[in-house]
């Protein structure tokens, strides 16, 4: 992924927990992603809402990225799902403000699982771009 | 008595035990044998969890960790207990290894039979370990000190100046020594035993002419040391001299050597003739030692020791060497052509041989000096030599060389007179001998009457032995003993004249080798450096040597490959080609038999103490002259699994158990039960509400971790450190090279205290600010966060956040310092807004909780409601099963047709796993299915306050394990009084049970109010501030304690701008 096309920003919303074990994965395994994309650590995704998602687009970023743990494994029990739910309800909302669908993009996240992060954000690093 | 505990061996059980122990206050010691904890693997829990419970226990204030420690000697009686620990050494300081791993990077040795380097990780503590068992005997065995394996290991590799290096370090003459040493290393190495040692002389040699050919440019070396401000004379530029010299000058003292001769290198260069030694070479080692700053005055022979101290030295060094050759007193021995062999060899040395066309040479000795002398004669045109002495001393190679060159020996003879033949020499006349015994190290010999008769010759040269010259120093009877042939010096190495040292030949008092010599002089150096700045003498030698036994041996051998090989030697030239002129005799290995033969090495060590991972050690954890420490513990209690009979015959110890982690809490049970014990447990102290401080204006500062160039290389910490000053919310800016270890802890509270500072945002590898152990933790960040207070349960008033810029930015973009930079500004940035206004409850610390549901029919319920109820606790039993458990406001509820059960946490005692299967069925927690089934999640430390008996386990241990476990998690819970949680806004909540539904742990409850109406509340000592119920509170109500919508806005203002 070129740096030089894109201009805005990717968030990526993850966990404290594999969310972020993930990101840390590719950092410690010395891949590489855009600099345009920067990771928020929340306690847990359950606190994702869609308040915060399109509060995030409002404010200029070409996509959000939701990292949460792998489907069974939430650390908190119930906060990968209710992410879930958040996610589907926020696109649908995306869509109706004129967004592309694939800006917003969600995944079950485990450790070894950087190779999917990095493709999800290759599709909305592509969508995210001005058409 | 100290209420300690010590637990041996990190079992899960002893992990667990430890880890109950520690929450209900207690002082544990954990005992390891191996350099990590957990070996034997955690199996009950989860993989995901493995990593994060032993942080959580190696964090745990009040664990020991006493990893590489055995357990000596148990005694005393129960109650009171006294253990003496050995510590053998890790070499890395846990203190400082930041886990990069450059040292393994480096590190030549695997250690035989294993995929592992010499040094290596594998697991928690995840510092590097050194598997080193003693020093390797060749190194060992070294006069001079030097790292032998080390440099054979550095040569397998084709690592020929980190080799050169690494000798230079020991021996700064290696073209000398890598062709006329005694090779005491190659008599000790284990290889010997085996065929035949590794040829270490003639790698050395390989690795002085592979650096003469470098030819690297000479540089006068700025050491940058301090200045000591003491100077020191050196008498003579031998071996001694000049080695004692460049430690003395790395040391920062000013040196200046005398030499009476006109070039450096005592005997090295006067004494051993140059088809022998290159003199090129060894001039150019003498040039690079001279150049670390030591001044030489050649051509001086000191004989005013007083005026030298009165000239300002502040000791000086007697190292001038045994010159004087022996030449016994009996007839005619005082006519001219009575030679002495060192006269004899500084001619030739310096150019200047004897013509000794058509002369008959009788050189009389039998050491290595004689068989020199004996080459040079030849070389010098002489028509015959000979070599008569009583017995040969002279090295086999040196005899071999003598003999292909057709010189002859005879020997077993004891020199009668000389005989004249007019006023030329005509022979000597001798008589047989036989070899007798040795007396007092001397060998004698019984002269056979009757064998006289003569070996003719008309020059003999005398090679029998040197002594040493005293005649320069003061002439006094305390000063020199022995009729003038030694000395006198204490340990010191001092001679009873204040500040004059003596070392090497001239301190021995005989002819010994370069390497001794060298030896000597660093031994000189270290006791003059003591002398002249108190600082310890240490002794390196006393580390002890590895020895492999056979079995070992043979299956190294067997393990490689490259191992299995001959020894090669170096050729030397033909004998038609030497004898008219001084050429070099022998020649070097060529690089690929070099390579061979260092790849027959065993590695002993197997640590070869090559030094390589020191040098890249950017944190400086490395030392590998650590030593094995003894530890005296008095103690309440000894957990474990065993007790061997040599450690504590009769010592009653609690049993640790089985593998299980609930064993481990059983044990933790029996002690409590021990009255004395239990009146230990310090009282429940109940933490005060700490109202955070986040939204006040204070005093920020930054704090920049460079983690020794992993982030400074990628990001410019510089430019951020310095517009960083500017930004409205920093009020000081600091750059560190590691803010993990104990150094960078100790700066980081020095600049806090200097600048009074009230909260600092610390941009390093760490990631939060929480009393919490996530998956992505390390041992590094715990310990970080250890020292600057996150875990210490009364936090100071400092306010702690930090920000992930390595793994986040610096490593995810490499290519780009500019965006790398960037991206670490606006994390930064962003992760200043999070220290913003928020809301952290108030309010009152609620009951702990009290009361116990057992369900089941098991055995193990029995056990466990008499250890609860021992524990102070209230128990309520049921066996039946067809109730539906719900989690309600933190509390169980069990709800039968005939009525509701209550109670705040619950424990699981079925008699089989069909009966767990049946129970799980009627609980409704969320994702059940992996609470009940799978490792042990209730053993998390986030737990539920729900513990299994599992019914595979002895009922006993089962029940009080569960009992004891469950205990100590009601203990531990105060602590979280401090943490975060979620806080219902009472007049917002409409009560609709929303968060009750999507709280994975069940805590939100329904309270009245007094008005009728109702609210929602979150315990706030067992909630995680996960988040989700606030995200999904439709009126808004619920507050994170972390993570609120302002302090998301203003994160995404800053990214976002």
């Amino acid at each position: 992924m070129s740096d030089q096309k894109l201009e805005k920003k990717v968030i990526v919303f993850c966990c404290n927990w594999q969310g972020f074990r993930t990101l840390e994965r590719i950092g410690a395994d010395r891949r590489t992603y855009s600099s345009m994309v920067y990771p928020l650590r929340l306690a847990c995704l359950g606190r994702i809402t869609p308040g915060i998602i399109l509060k995030t687009f409002e404010k200029g970023a070409a996509g959000v990225y939701l990292a949460g743990c792998p489907e069974s494994e939430c650390r908190h029990q119930t906060g990968n799902q209710a992410a879930y739910q958040v996610f589907q309800e926020s696109r649908a909302l995306l869509k109706l403000l004129g967004y592309r669908e694939e800006q917003l993009q969600f995944a079950f996240l485990g450790p070894d699982d950087g190779e999917r992060f990095l493709l999800d954000l290759e599709i909305i690093l592509t969508a995210g771009e001005p058409a | 008595m100290d209420q300690e505990i010590l637990i041996i061996g990190s079992s899960p059980a002893g992990l667990q035990a430890a880890a109950n122990l520690a929450d209900l206050g207690l002082t544990v010691h954990l005992v390891e044998r191996e350099p990590f904890l957990g070996q034997g693997g955690l199996k009950d829990l989860p993989d995901y969890l493995e990593n994060t419970r032993l942080l959580e226990i190696i964090k745990h204030p009040r664990v020991n960790i006493w990893t590489n420690t055995e357990l000596l000697k148990l005694t005393g009686k129960s109650g009171d207990l006294e253990a003496d620990l050995l510590q053998h050494p890790r070499f890395v300081d846990l203190k400082k290894c930041t886990a990069c791993g450059d040292c393994v990077d480096v590190c030549p040795i695997q250690i035989p039979g294993t995929a592992l380097k010499a040094i290596y990780f594998g697991g928690q503590p995840d510092c590097a370990v050194i598997a080193k068992s003693g020093i390797s005997p060749c190194s060992s065995a070294c006069p001079a000190g030097i790292h032998v394996q080390g440099y054979v290991a550095l040569v397998r590799e084709s690592r020929y100046q980190e080799a050169y290096d690494l000798i230079q370090e020991a021996l700064p003459f290696p073209s000398v020594c890598g062709r006329v040493c005694n090779h005491l290393c190659e008599a000790a190495c284990s290889r010997s035993q085996l065929d035949q040692a590794v040829n270490i002389m003639a790698l050395k040699h390989y690795l002085a002419d592979w650096a003469f050919d470098q030819q690297p440019p000479r540089q006068i070396k700025d050491l940058g040391r301090p200045r000591s401000g003491k100077s020191i004379a050196v008498i003579g530029a031998g071996p001694a001299g000049l080695t004692a010299a460049r430690d003395l000058a790395r040391l920062g003292h000013r040196v200046k050597i005398y030499d009476a001769n006109h070039e450096p290198g005592g005997m090295m260069r006067m004494g051993i003739p140059p088809h022998r030694v290159s003199y090129q070479q060894l001039e150019w080692e003498i040039a690079a030692l001279l150049d670390e700053g030591i001044e030489m005055q050649l051509n001086t022979r000191v004989t005013d020791i007083p005026g030298l101290f009165e000239k300002g030295f502040n000791a000086v060094l007697a190292a001038a060497g045994a010159g004087v050759a022996l030449k016994p007193d009996i007839p005619n021995s005082d006519h001219r052509d009575n030679w002495l062999s060192l006269d004899f060899l500084k001619r030739v040395s310096s150019g200047r041989g004897d013509d000794l066309t058509g002369r008959s040479v009788i050189v009389l000795g039998g050491g290595n000096v004689a068989m020199d002398a004996a080459r040079s004669c030849l070389r010098l045109g002489a028509e015959d030599v000979k070599i008569l002495c009583r017995g040969l001393r002279a090295s086999a190679h040196e005899l071999q060389a003598v003999r292909e060159e057709g010189i002859e020996i005879i020997q077993g003879r004891v020199f009668q007179d000389i005989r004249l033949n007019g006023k030329k020499i005509e022979g000597v006349f001798c008589l047989e001998a036989e070899v007798g015994e040795i007396v007092n190290g001397k060998r004698h010999f019984h002269v056979l009457p009757g064998t006289d008769h003569l070996i003719p010759g008309d020059l003999l040269i005398w090679a029998l032995g040197q002594r040493i010259d005293p005649s320069f120093l003061p002439d006094s009877d305390d000063l020199i003993l022995d009729k003038g042939w030694q000395v006198k010096t204490d340990e010191h190495f001092m001679t009873p004249l204040e500040g004059l040292f003596a070392a090497g030949d001239f301190r021995v008092g005989k002819t010994t080798f370069v390497v001794d010599a060298v030896g000597e002089g660093h031994r000189a150096a270290r006791r003059i450096h003591h002398y002249l700045t108190g600082e310890p003498d240490q002794v390196y030698e006393l580390v002890p040597s590895v020895v492999l036994d056979q079995q070992e041996m043979e299956f190294r051998l067997e393990m490689s490959k490259p191992a299995q090989k001959e020894r090669r030697s170096p050729s030397s030239i033909p004998v038609n080609q030497r004898l008219t002129n001084f050429q070099l005799v022998d020649l070097a290995l060529t690089e690929s038999q070099a390579l061979e033969e260092a790849g027959r090495c065993l590695a002993c060590g197997p640590c070869s103490e090559c030094m390589a991972c020191v040098e890249v050690c950017e944190p400086g954890a490395i030392l590998h002259t650590a030593s094995s420490s003894t530890r005296r513990l008095r103690l309440a209690a000894v957990l474990a699994d065993e007790m061997p009979l040599s450690v504590g015959e009769g010592i009653d110890f609690i049993q640790l158990g089985s593998e299980d982690s609930l064993a481990g809490s059983a044990a933790a049970y029996r002690v409590l039960m021990d009255p004395q014990n239990r009146s230990g447990i310090p009282p429940l102290q109940l933490f005060p509400w700490i109202q955070s401080a986040r939204g006040e204006t204070r005093k920020t500062g930054l704090i920049l971790c460079r983690c020794g160039g992993e982030i400074s290389s990628a990001i410019n910490t510089t430019a951020l450190h310095q517009e960083a000053i500017d930004w409205p919310e920093i009020d000081y800016s600091v750059e560190l090279d590691f803010s993990c270890t104990d150094q960078g802890a100790r700066s980081i509270q020095e600049i806090v205290r200097e600048n009074q500072l009230e909260r600092i945002v610390l941009a390093a590898c760490s990631c939060c600010s929480l009393d919490q152990v996530c998956f992505s933790c390390t041992y590094q960040r715990t310990r970080c966060k250890d020292n600057l207070g996150v875990f210490s349960h009364l936090k100071g008033t400092l306010e702690l956040e930090f920000v992930n810029i390595r793994e986040q930015c610096a490593w995810v973009h490499p290519r780009s310092r500019a965006k790398a930079t960037k991206s670490a500004r606006t994390l930064i940035r962003s992760t200043l807004a999070r220290i913003q206004p928020g809301s952290n409850g108030g309010g009152s610390l609620p009951a702990l909780p009290k009361s116990v549901l057992i369900v089941g029919k098991g055995a193990s319920a029995n056990f466990c409601q008499d250890a609860l109820v021992s524990l102070g606790l209230d128990v309520i039993r049921s066996e039946f099963m067809t109730a539906d458990i719900v989690r309600v406001g933190g509390r169980y509820q069990a709800s039968w047709p005939e009525g509701d059960l209550l109670a705040d946490c619950l424990i699981l005692a079925p008699g089989s796993r069909a009966e767990l299967d049946h129970i799980s069925r009627s609980i409704k927690l969320t994702s059940q299915q992996e609470l009940l089934s799978g490792p042990r999640i209730d053993l998390d430390p986030l737990e539920y306050g729900l513990v299994i008996c599992p019914p595979e386990l002895d009922p006993e241990i089962s029940g009080q394990g569960a009992a004891a476990h469950l205990f100590s998690w009601i203990r531990s819970l105060p602590v979280r009084i401090s943490q975060p949680s979620a806080v219902v806004h009472q007049n917002r909540c409409r009560a609709c049970g929303t968060c009750r539904e999507i709280c994975g742990y069940g805590i939100p409850e329904k309270r009245l109010q007094a008005d009728g109406g109702a609210h929602a509340y979150i315990n706030p000592l067992l909630c995680k501030d996960c988040g989700t119920c606030a995200a999904h509170c439709p009126s808004g109500a619920i507050n994170p304690g972390s993570h609120s919508v302002d302090e998301l806005e203003n994160i995404l203002n800053r990214i976002l701008v």
